[in-house]
């Protein structure tokens, strides 16, 4: 079968592009490590500015030591009744206390992050408000990030 | 690393490691108040990250949790 070629044709239809990989080998025990959570659920402190439902891509820095009653929820993407009724089914927090306790993992992390995904500025995401996400973890000594997204 | 509910999104997006519990959106580590659950889910994805030796790799975690809708 020959195949037509035209010069110039694009699809009418946006695809989703796979960035190139980034990967980094992890090297050290568990134990040793500092733990942060880092969200993009909507996750914020109740005292902290919600997020802006329409599309945001900012994100909040969230003291280690928060009590998970203090809390919440501000993302139109998904369905909010369980994270409402327990915040650790999306941000385990008081799971992670419990591991620094066991021993399991070193330390919690002394700051958390949480940001609205699920759209928004996409480019601002990866060029302005991840790798600023990054340089908090690397300021506050963070070895591992678990992620909640998607 | 990264706990999705939706791996195959997650692994189009260039998450470098991916662990997926069988869960619906919003309850990605696992059903609200189920402590048991959660701590197997954090901790799978913790171990996860010794066994994980290449790029956006998924590794299904054997949790279910259905939300009641």
């Amino acid at each position: 079968m020959k195949l037509t070629v035209v010069e110039g044709l694009q699809s009418e239809i946006y695809v989703p592009i796979t960035p190139p990989p980034v990967f980094t080998p992890f090297t050290k025990d568990l134990k040793e490590c500092t733990v942060a959570l880092v969200s993009a659920a909507g996750i914020h402190m109740k005292s902290q500015k919600p997020f802006n439902l329409a599309g945001d891509f900012t994100f909040r820095e969230i003291p280690g030591d928060t009590p998970s009653s203090e809390l919440m929820v501000t993302h139109g993407g998904y369905d909010n009744t369980d994270v409402n009724k327990d915040i650790n089914c999306m941000f385990p927090i008081d799971r992670l206390r419990e591991l620094a306790k066991e021993g399991f993992i070193k330390a919690v992390a002394p700051v958390h992050i949480g940001f609205m995904g699920g759209g928004g500025n996409v480019k601002k995401f990866q060029e302005e408000t991840g790798p600023q996400i990054a340089e908090v973890l690397k300021r506050e000594g963070v070895d591992v990030a678990v992620l909640t997204a998607g | 690393m990264l706990i999705a509910a939706l791996p195959p999104v997650a692994k189009q997006q260039g998450s470098p490691r991916i662990v997926a519990p069988m869960v619906p959106m919003g309850a990605n580590v696992g059903e609200p108040n189920n402590k048991v659950m959660q701590t197997a889910i954090l901790k799978d994805a913790l171990n996860a990250l010794m066994t994980i030796d290449t790029y956006g790799k998924v590794i299904p975690l054997p949790y279910e949790y259905k939300a009641k809708i």
